[in-house]
């Protein structure tokens, strides 16, 4: 029975060979995007989840209210991981992880700067699954100043040779190497180089329960192990007493609160709080399978639309099948075997799609995979059952449609045996193919015009032309000014300038006392040493009051200049020079730094436009070693030459260190990624929906002219035009279009009005996107059915009614 | 074998209201040969195709070796079909896809037969109707009456008890007609029971008995050579 179905199929096909191709071409496009991002689904949500005790692991994280600004952050403070152990049983044991940025490290006296490299607890692998190569889990961190390599790490450094027991120096200190565990996987958020022992560190801060040092938080990140009968939410539900005794002390003094959360190991990558490392938006995956869905739907709708158009074709078929026997069931069979067997053809065809793409694919998505990828468990159950549902979502339409027919009618031979009905079904098919593809070229054009508007917007700050050299530790930093000015002598470099934190990376946030009438209030600001030279470096303009100045020692640690948002949010809006700001508590709560305000400038963009412009406090430092940037404006289009020069420079400055120098307007460039990013995946969707869209109205108007091509020479044998036959057909498919038009419009404004409102700063949604998409679409179907319309058209009406 | 009772077909659509079979009553026995004449429009095919199982009537009661279809679902009655009753059109209905073999294998298949088995059975009938030469080409590829014969050749190749052959030779040529009428007639005297809708007189004549319609009525039911008889005396 099945060898007759596929003969039967597999002759259908060889028949009409261009519906077949374009049948084979729409279900392979739309099988690949399936299979791209059910590669890309499946790679994401299997995050963590080879760490074998993963569903009893959670990552620990602090909401920390200080003076009313709320921030919930994946970095906690080092005591917390015991507090917990200690104070709850069903903890049975933490982890902590403290990265570290740009690591020297000296090994037989070659130097590498690395980074992700990071100190954790001894416990690590008893909670992790990090298998080990050489070396052994046990105790391989117990020791101070012990560290485990990963594999390419230790083949970088020591080649072939097994590193344990070999010696390698690490930001200056010695480190003794206790084992070898293999690279990290892609599908982790712990994306590590090495581990090196948390005893190396300062015990004092390491392993002491205090108060204060629960509101010490560095990039530590607290995992917990929990107890196999134990539930974490009996502990986090209510710890009252835990804040009483732990967290409390220290922030009724400063006049803050800590509340805990905790994430499953597996749902960390989805996890979006600040320093989440490595995190990825569940929105974008939701977004991916949706257009997954849609591009099978798509794919499919093609195959069901020419299908049930192209029934009467194989009406003798069914009604001799039935007469010999065949069930309403058997026939049912057989047609949706069919459509499976195409989609078996399209799938080999994806195949050679997939492999060509892979790559832009990997770049796009930024992953490595390669076919091979799909013989593994589950995408090699996940592929099979796309191209089955691929297969029974094209064909289960036309399967129940033909089956129904009734063998009587076919048989007397009747040929106004219509094929599809009235065609109701078909057309809304069409017009849902174009509501989605209107959609997705909106959202291309929106998310391209928010990203333009989102790259040209002023900052409110200059930030071409400008370098940056990161001083690595306090004796270098001590030494800055004499760095400056070996730079400055250079002639390309016009200007330069000192500060903490540079803008468009991360910075400082303060808790801070300002003065309200009589009083001084609790209040959070944005911190950032700088020097004198800072403001006019970066064109920040000052509206009121004065710059720091060179020549007034008094301005330092004394003086502060804030933006007009740090002035309207204190309330000072009318004479905010000379009001009191006080900082830098001590143990007891008591202010140590106390200044006054000399100067407003105007409000700009110091972190990224994902984040409104916040209160922003200039300090003018006593210390040189509080700068730990030096900001360098060279002349535009210098920027080989003097990197090369600064690396140089610096290597003869430092030449301990590696040099470090990035550029300002990177760090803002790289906010966009994800925008960027997205605006691709619309982009490319929307192609290929559009393409899918063309083929399908392509292998339709194809046939649907074909049908009426009697009609037609009846019409210009009655005296009707070309102009006048092609005018008509237009007529019946450009409506699909238009009413396309009027259902993806709102729904498309809706979605990206809500888009958009997760912008603090947004271009308006205006009309042009969508008029553009509607009269692309159009555009796109004239330009599909003119040609069959055309060609039946002008066909010699004689030759048309003698076929007939 | 077939009885009716006032069998009643009756179409209808939003507008008009069609009776296409009023109140037929009659009965064919096990190895008949009974023609079915009326002009057209009488509701000759719609008899067939209740008869042949491929309709079910509106009213009125049908008995089909004994069983009373006329209430059968369509799953019922392919179930029937498919065990005894082959089907020969006027048009052939041959899948132009298949091959002749694979075409005359079609009713062995949804009987559920062995490839071998259906190999023996097909061959015996392209033997037997001398087309054996011809088992690996397409209908197109044939002329009218080889096409007409490969379709005979599908409705008895399952052995069914009756064949309902709806103008059989409407699309032949006269040399070609009597070729198919022949195979009938030969069918018919090995047993098999034929019920054939025609408008040809020559037709039938090969019949044992002519069941004459008109507007959806039996008007006269005779045997062949009275009614030709008649017709001459007339």
């Amino acid at each position: 029975m099945i060898k007759n179905y596929i003969i039967s199929a597999w002759r259908n096909m060889m028949r009409s060979k261009v519906y077949t191709l374009i049948n084979i071409f729409c279900l392979s496009v739309g099988i690949t995007g399936a299979i791209f991002i059910t590669l890309f689904v499946n790679h994401e949500l299997s995050y963590d989840t080879f760490h074998e005790n993963h569903k009893n692991i959670y990552r620990i994280e602090g909401k920390y209210d200080i003076a009313g600004g709320v921030n919930h952050l994946a970095i906690t403070a080092f005591p917390l991981g015991p507090a917990l152990k200690e104070e709850y049983s069903g903890v049975q044991e933490y982890v902590r992880f403290f990265f570290q940025d740009d690591v020297l490290v000296n090994v037989n006296d070659r130097k590498f700067l690395e980074d992700l490299m990071a100190f954790a607890d001894s416990t690590v692998f008893d909670v992790f699954s990090f298998p080990f190569i050489s070396g052994n889990p046990q105790g391989a961190l117990s020791e101070p100043n012990t560290v485990v390599l990963t594999k390419s790490l230790s083949e970088k450094y020591f080649g072939e040779e097994n590193p344990v027991g070999q010696t390698l120096k690490i930001q200056q200190e010695n480190f003794m190497v206790t084992g070898v565990i293999e690279d990290m996987p892609s599908n982790t958020h712990l994306q590590l180089k090495a581990l090196m022992s948390m005893s190396s560190l300062d015990s004092e801060i390491v392993y002491t329960l205090s108060s204060s040092l629960f509101w010490n938080i560095n990039q530590n990140y607290t995992y917990i192990l929990m107890h196999n009968s134990a539930n974490i939410d009996g502990i986090f539900a209510n710890m009252d007493e835990f804040h009483e005794k732990y967290t409390l002390p220290m922030g009724r003094l400063i006049g803050a609160t800590a509340e805990f959360t905790y994430t499953p190991l597996k749902d960390v990558r989805f996890s979006t709080i600040l320093f989440s490392p490595e995190s990825a938006s569940s929105t974008t995956l939701m977004v991916l399978i949706i257009v997954a869905v849609f591009l099978v739907i798509i794919a499919s709708v093609n195959y069901t639309n020419l299908s049930t158009a192209r029934a009467t074709v194989r009406a003798v078929e069914i009604g001799v099948r039935k007469a010999s026997g065949a069930t309403r069931k058997q026939i049912f069979s057989q047609f949706l075997s069919e459509s499976i067997f195409l989609a078996l053809i399209s799938l080999v065809i994806s195949m050679l799609f997939i492999e060509i793409m892979m790559p832009a694919f990997n770049h796009l998505a930024d992953k490595s995979f390669s076919l091979y990828d799909l013989l593994n468990w589950p995408l090699v159950f996940y592929v099979p059952f796309i191209v089955f549902l691929t297969g029974v979502m094209a064909g289960a339409y036309p399967a129940v449609f033909i089956s129904s027919m009734r063998p009587a009618e076919i048989l007397k031979g009747s040929k106004g045996y219509a094929g599809g009905g009235s065609g109701l079904l078909r057309k809304a098919l069409v017009v849902f193919q174009f509501v989605i593809s209107i959609m997705l070229i909106t959202g291309t054009l929106m998310v391209s015009r928010q990203l333009g508007f989102l790259q040209n917007k002023d900052l409110g700050l200059e930030t071409d032309d400008r370098a940056v050299v990161r001083l690595q530790d306090q004796e270098v930093r001590s030494r800055i000014q004499t760095l400056e000015n070996a730079l400055r002598q250079n002639p390309d470099i016009m200007g330069t300038t000192k500060s903490m934190s540079v803008p468009g990376r991360g910075f400082s946030k303060y808790a801070i006392l300002i003065q309200s009438g009589n009083e001084m209030v609790e209040a959070t600001v944005t911190a950032n040493h700088i020097d004198h030279q800072f403001l006019e470096f970066f064109e920040i303009a000052i509206e009121e009051g004065r710059n720091f100045s060179e020549d007034m020692r008094s301005d330092v640690n004394s003086s502060v200049i804030l933006n007009r948002t740090a002035v309207n949010y204190f309330g000072w809006h009318d004479d905010p020079l000379g009001r009191l700001v006080q900082w830098h508590f001590d143990a007891d709560g008591n202010p140590q730094l106390s200044a006054r305000v000399i100067g407003v400038v105007e409000d700009h963009n110091l972190l990224d436009l994902h984040h409104p412009i916040e209160p922003i406090m200039y300090i003018l430092p006593e210390n040189a070693q509080m700068y730990h940037h030096l900001i360098i404006h060279y002349r535009e289009g210098k920027e080989s030459e003097i990197l090369s020069f600064l690396e140089s420079a610096l290597h003869e400055f430092d030449p301990d260190n590696y040099p470090i120098i990035s550029f300002v307007n990177k760090g803002y460039q790289e906010q966009f990624a994800a925008e960027e990013r997205l605006g691709t995946i619309f982009g490319v969707f929307a192609m290929v929906c559009i393409i899918i869209s063309f083929m399908g109205l392509f292998g339709l108007s194809s046939y649907l002219t074909e049908q009426r091509r009697r009609e037609i020479g009846v019409r210009k044998v009655l005296g009707s035009s070309i102009t006048s036959i092609l005018f008509m057909f237009f007529k019946e498919f450009l409506w699909l279009v238009i009413i396309a038009s009027l259902i993806a419009l709102p729904v498309s404004w809706y979605f990206l009005d809500r888009w958009l409102k997760e912008f603090v700063y947004r271009a308006d949604i205006s009309a042009e996107p969508f008029l553009f998409s509607s009269v692309l679409a159009l555009a796109v179907a004239v330009f599909t059915v003119s040609y069959h319309i055309y060609r039946s058209a002008s066909l010699n009406p004689v030759d048309a009614l003698r076929a007939e | 074998m077939i009885r009716t009772s006032n069998l009643t077909k009756v179409f209808r659509t939003e507008e008009v209201e069609t009776t296409a079979l009023n109140k037929v009553s009659f009965e064919i026995n096990e190895g008949e040969f009974v023609a079915i004449m009326g002009p057209s429009g009488c509701g000759k095919s719609t008899l067939l195709n209740i008869l042949g199982l491929l309709d079910n009537p509106s009213g009125g009661e049908y008995h089909f070796l004994n069983n009373e279809v006329s209430g059968f679902s369509e799953k019922q009655r392919a179930n029937l079909r498919k065990k005894n009753i082959g089907f020969v059109f006027q048009n052939f209905n041959l899948i132009d896809e298949l091959s002749v073999y694979e075409n005359i294998e079609l009713p062995l298949i949804y009987l559920g037969y062995s490839a071998s088995e259906r190999k023996k059975r097909v061959e015996e009938v392209l033997s037997q109707m001398q087309i054996m030469h011809r088992k690996n080409h397409f209908p197109l590829q044939l002329s009218g009456g080889q096409q007409q014969r490969v379709a005979v050749c599908r409705a008895v190749v399952a052995r069914p008890h009756i064949i309902l052959a709806d103008e059989p030779t409407g699309n032949l040529d006269s040399t070609h007609g009597d070729e198919v009428m022949n195979l009938l007639e030969e069918l018919n005297k090995n047993g098999t029971t034929i019920i054939m809708v025609t408008h040809s007189q020559r037709d039938a004549s090969y019949a044992q008995r002519i069941v004459r319609l008109f507007d959806g009525q039996i008007v006269t039911e005779d045997k062949t050579t009275e009614f030709v008889l008649t017709s001459v005396a007339k």
